[in-house]
């Protein structure tokens, strides 16, 4: 009997259960494989619960992306702030290929895993050059069509590409590009307003077809109003974040003034 | 019919380690045809003595004084011993008992290897003792009455065999079978041990509040005894059995059995016959069932007889009392929240009883001060921490209206042909209605809540059974059962920063309703019994929200269960006993047909060993999922299996072990492996692509559980009780969300439980302490940051894998004491319960919410919901 007691207690003893999770063991991607481009992955921890700091990159870890034809070890950009690059550009991104990320820093490990979109192609735009009245109160001034693959939807970005742009003097709210795109277009097209625009100049509109994972975190809201809330929407196994992809097509605009 | 009444005495129990009968007290009494009791009564009283004895028992028996001064020794043979008693001198207290009425000489036998039938009933309520054993104590030969009380034990060596008979809360009693007994009806009558002493100062042997029989993982409860444990005011069975090894006793929660790592719903619970599906009022600190209705409780965990189904980890199986046939019996109860009414009755003569019970809080008329604790500790306990501060219900203009009731009742009707009848109904319901006031941290908004919610179930069941033979008995239930929880909301949020109003409404509720008919059959041949039965349940659910912001749903489900069984309990040599059969059921909701094989095994090694094993497989429809996202009673949801979002459970179980017994000391070791496919868990935290539908956030998947669990326990002496230890690890693999193995939502590693009982007298002390690792929870230990592909940058709250974290570990010790006294010709007992002597803040779970937004950054803070800390309660019993 007090053999047995002996045995049950050693046991008891031996037998506690910790927490296995923390800020300092996490890891945090995000990579976005882009058709035509070399890949790059951002590597950082999340930071505590209540702090607004920035998150502490990952140095030293071990970055492998799994091609189609090759595997490639990306390299650590010295002051990169946690990135990770195929400098050498020897794996471009191919549509519809597959690619697997393993990550490796000391005991933690990270995998993903990603399908490239198929290519998309402009069908149709409606200018090159826009004519913007800066009296307008915002009116449709732009449209373009793309080619879609089923089950794929499309984010838009616009970026200015003067060094020192002239703002467009609208007396009406504008610049609303961000606001408006900032959730995936279902379809195959959009049509954009003058008041969408904020500067004068050269522009760079474009359009990706994003991975079905990808497409969650552009809807994901944190709890509001003292709601309980949820973890961001990822595909990381082993870590937060995203291993994703996507297709591109560009188009270049000239803003000018009416 | 011949009737042989077997009366006993304490001799065959007791052995009195203390005997000095006083001769030398001198005593005078003077009056005519008075009550036996009220004559000891005025006894006590005149000379301060201390005299224990059966109130009840003696009150038939008349007695007469002349005044003339005799001793107390002569006095009492002169009135006892012509009427069968007789007394002892024990510990400076007169014992007043029966004397053996049958005393055989010993006889040549004249039959042998005969079967001998009859039934065990309480000797002074005539009910029915369900689950009592009997065996022959020379061959070890054993045997369980049934639910009527009846019972057959076969192969009997000889008609002078030596018997034992023995329940728990109840007197052991001895008896030597004779020649001349008519063994078709052997009827045993037992005394419990209250009854006998209501004030005696017990030196030896009392009873247990448990016991464990030789089947695999079966235990029963002694429920007067879990009276007399410490508690928040109300004596509550179930959270005595969360002190049975195996049992998660650390969750506080009434509502809640954890069953081998298994979720609360994986508990059959059936009261008399139909299945009660919640258990608990006020939010779970009380379980819904009155100790007062109930005769008795079993528990059988793990792998169980072919004759239960229905889930997957275990069966409670609930006895009510059918009501005393012999007198009227009253009872009261009275604590700082609540009180109750106990009556038992003969009706129709000596064929028919009758119990009703019922208990109704007062909350809503008296704020007692240990009240306002409890209720403010559990309501922020229930309501989703949606900020930081606790919310104090009393604290604005209106009081919180709270209520709960339940009435249990049960009428017992037996025919001339032997046709037994009862019909048991049960209604317990809680009401809260609450408003309050709070602003958030920013001091954005002002939030105005106007709450309300129910919830309560219904059921009653009709029994029949009938002894066609000694070969043949049949049982049939027919029940009704319905649970119903709802809450309606009117809540206002004031932003204060822009002077705006938003309102919200929203009413949730769920509804299950089923209704049930079984019947059984057993037959006894030889060295079987076997049993073949069928049962049918007709299943309807209701899931609705309406809101004022939308998401508005409402699920139905109606589906039909359909089991039918066939099982043999065979004992080739009186060491062996070995249960085996097959369960089949089909269930609509999935339009297929389930399989069950069982195989349970015990052996007695032996007079003080036994060996047992079981393997089986259970199957379950019927599914209750702890929701994540909503609060109060609400946060459990029904629903059918349907193999498309909830599928079925099933769960395969094997285990094994042994049982020592020994002069009052007991050790039971119990290893265990569970294999579990179809579990399901709400993973809100992962489902951020459409929080706003349930199904979504379900995941499924299969687990794992194994345990070893020990028990150790002394139930003689003024010392008993036991420890009891449990190691056990359950882990689930939910392929959507993880690869490894993940721990399941209830997985303690180790749970430590003892359970102290002294009584020196009138006086119990009693003390329970319960240690237990944390329990899993995912934890949120950061945020961080992605630039998003159009160049926005989001902010997310990190977590860990699926309860990858655990909670800080759980502990607290309880102590009560309880003084029995009597008033007039009535029992009575006042008690004081301290729980969590030591208040510590145990931890329930952790949340997380977001506390405000600065320049794009989240500050997100975490919340624990802790469980009951010190809390005093006094409680008073009458009983005439």
């Amino acid at each position: 009997m007090v053999r047995l007691l002996i045995i049950a207690m050693l046991v008891f003893m031996m037998s506690c259960e910790k927490s296995t999770s923390s800020s300092e063991t996490w890891l945090v991607v995000n990579g976005v494989l882009v058709e035509g481009e070399f890949p790059q992955v951002m590597l950082k921890r999340p930071v505590g619960l209540e702090s607004n700091a920035s998150g502490e990159p990952v140095v030293g870890a071990k970055v492998m992306i799994y091609g189609p034809d090759a595997t490639i070890t990306l390299t650590e950009i010295e002051g990169g702030n946690g990135l990770y690059s195929d400098v050498n550009g020897v794996m471009p991104i191919e549509a519809g290929a597959i690619y697997r990320l393993v990550v490796k820093k000391g005991d933690e490990e990270a995998f993903s895993a990603t399908q490239v979109p198929q290519a998309v192609a402009l069908v149709q735009s409606s200018a090159t050059s826009i004519p913007i009245n800066p009296a307008s109160t915002g009116q449709p001034i732009y449209s373009i069509f793309w080619t879609q693959v089923e089950g794929f939807t499309h984010v838009l970005k616009l970026d200015i590409e003067e060094e020192m742009p002239e703002i467009i003097p609208f007396s009406v709210s504008s610049g609303n590009f961000n606001q408006q795109y900032s959730f995936p277009v279902p379809g195959q097209g959009t049509t954009i307003f003058d008041t969408d625009f904020y500067y004068y100049g050269a522009h760079k509109l474009t359009v990706f077809s994003i991975a079905d994972e990808y497409d969650a975190i552009f809807f994901y809201q944190n709890g509001a109003g003292g709601e309980q809330i949820t973890e961001g929407p990822d595909n990381i196994e082993g870590g937060s974040g995203y291993f994703t992809s996507a297709s591109k097509l560009e188009v270049e605009l000239d803003i000018f003034e009416e | 019919m011949r009737q042989i009444l077997f009366t006993f005495g304490f001799c065959c129990a007791f052995v009195f380690t203390t005997f000095a009968q006083s001769d030398t007290l001198q005593v005078a009494f003077s009056g005519e045809d008075i009550q036996l009791n009220r004559a000891l009564l005025e006894l006590r009283k005149t000379y301060s003595l201390s005299i224990a004895y059966d109130n009840r028992a003696l009150k038939d028996i008349r007695v007469s004084g002349t005044g003339e001064i005799i001793s107390l020794s002569d006095l009492l043979t002169k009135w006892l011993v012509p009427n069968g008693y007789t007394f002892e001198y024990i510990s400076e207290t007169y014992v007043i008992f029966l004397k053996q009425a049958l005393e055989v000489e010993a006889m040549d036998p004249s039959r042998f290897n005969f079967s001998l039938h009859g039934r065990i009933i309480d000797q002074r309520t005539k009910e029915p003792l369900p689950f009592a054993t009997l065996s022959e104590v020379q061959t070890g030969l054993a045997v369980n009455s049934n639910e009527e009380g009846f019972y057959t034990l076969t192969p009997v060596s000889s008609d002078t065999a030596l018997l034992k008979c023995s329940y728990i809360g109840y007197q052991s009693v001895e008896l030597r079978l004779s020649p001349n007994v008519d063994i078709q009806s052997v009827n045993i009558e037992m005394v419990k041990f209250r009854a006998l002493l209501p004030i005696a100062n017990i030196v030896t042997e009392l009873p247990s509040l448990l016991e464990t029989t030789s089947r695999p993982s079966l235990q029963t409860l002694n429920v007067d005894l879990a009276f007399k444990l410490p508690n928040i005011g109300e004596a509550d069975v179930v959270r005595a059995l969360q002190l049975l090894p195996g049992v998660s006793g650390a969750l506080e929660n009434s509502a809640a059995l954890h069953v081998r790592g298994g979720a609360s719903d994986e508990n059959l619970v059936l009261y008399d016959g139909f299945t009660i599906y919640y258990l608990d009022h006020f939010y779970g600190v009380f379980s819904a069932f009155n100790a007062n209705s109930i005769k008795n409780v079993r528990l059988h965990r793990g792998v169980y007889e072919p004759k239960f189904g229905g889930r997957a980890s275990s069966i409670l199986e609930i006895t009510g009392k059918q009501g005393n046939l012999n007198e009227t019996n009253v009872k009261l109860n009275l604590n700082f929240m609540s009180a109750g009414l106990h009556l038992e009755s003969p009706i129709l003569g000596e064929r028919a009883s009758m119990m009703l019970s019922m208990r109704r809080s007062y909350t809503d008329l008296v704020f007692s001060a240990p009240y306002r604790k409890l209720f403010n500790g559990v309501y922020n306990n229930s309501v989703l921490p949606s900020q930081s501060s606790e919310v104090n219900a009393f604290g604005g203009d209106e009081q919180p209206d709270f209520h709960f009731y339940d009435i249990t009742a049960k009428v017992g009707f037996t025919t001339e042909s032997e046709d037994r009848f009862s019909l048991s109904v049960y209604s317990g319901r809680d009401d809260l209605s609450i408003g309050y006031e709070e602003k958030t941290i920013d001091e954005r908004f002002e939030i105005e809540y106007n709450d309300r919610s129910t919830w309560g179930n219904t059921g009653a069941g009709l029994n029949w059974a009938r002894e066609w033979d000694y070969k043949h008995r049949s049982t049939m239930t027919v029940g009704y059962s319905a649970f119903n929880s709802e809450l309606f909301g009117f809540d206002s949020r004031s932003n204060l920063f822009v002077g705006t109003i938003d309102t919200l409404f929203f009413d949730r509720n769920t509804t299950i309703q089923d209704f049930s008919m079984r019947f059984n059959h057993d037959i006894r041949m030889n060295n079987h019994v076997s049993s073949l039965g069928f049962a049918y349940t007709n299943y309807h659910v209701e899931n609705g929200a309406l809101s004022s912001i939308g998401a508005n749903s409402k699920d139905i489900d109606t589906q039909v269960q359909a089991d039918l069984y066939v099982q043999d309990v065979w004992s080739p040599t009186q060491k062996v006993e070995l249960t085996g059969g097959f369960r089949g059921s089909f269930f609509g909701g999935t339009n297929k047909f389930y399989l069950e094989p069982r195989a349970l095994f015990a052996y007695n090694l032996n007079e003080f060993w036994k060996w047992n094993a079981a393997v089986g497989r259970n199957h379950q429809f019927i599914r209750n999922i702890r929701r994540q996202d909503l609060f109060l009673n609400t946060s459990d949801e029904w629903r059918l299996a349907d193999e498309e979002d909830v599928p079925v459970l099933r769960s395969d179980q094997l285990s094994t072990g042994f049982i020592f017994n020994k002069r009052g000391y007991g050790l039971c070791v119990e290893g265990y492996f569970k294999w579990n496919k179809g579990t399901v868990q709400d993973a809100l935290q992962f489902s951020s692509l459409d929080p706003g539908t349930f199904e979504n956030n379900l995941v499924e998947g299969n687990g794992r559980s194994r345990g070893l669990e020990f028990l150790l326990s002394k139930s003689k002496g003024k010392h008993s009780g036991w420890v009891s230890y449990t190691l056990s690890k359950a882990t689930n693999n939910f392929d959507e969300i993880q690869i490894d193995a993940l721990p399941a939502e209830f997985d303690r590693r180790n749970e430590l439980k003892a359970v102290y009982m002294f009584r020196p007298g009138k006086l119990h002390f009693n003390a329970v302490f319960v240690y237990a690792s944390g329990l899993p929870f995912t934890p949120a230990f950061g945020t961080y940051e992605l630039e998003l592909i159009n160049g926005e940058t989001r902010e997310f709250v990190a977590f860990g894998q699926l309860n990858s974290g655990r909670l800080p570990s759980y502990s607290r010790l309880d102590v009560s004491v309880y003084y029995d006294f009597m008033i007039g010709v009535g029992n009575a007992t006042v008690g004081l319960s301290i729980y969590n002597v030591y208040n510590r803040n145990n931890v329930k779970d952790r949340y997380y919410f977001i506390a405000g937004t600065e320049s794009d950054d989240l500050f997100v803070s975490q919340r624990d919901q802790t469980l009951l800390g010190f809390l005093p309660a006094l409680q008073l019993t009458m009983e005439w």
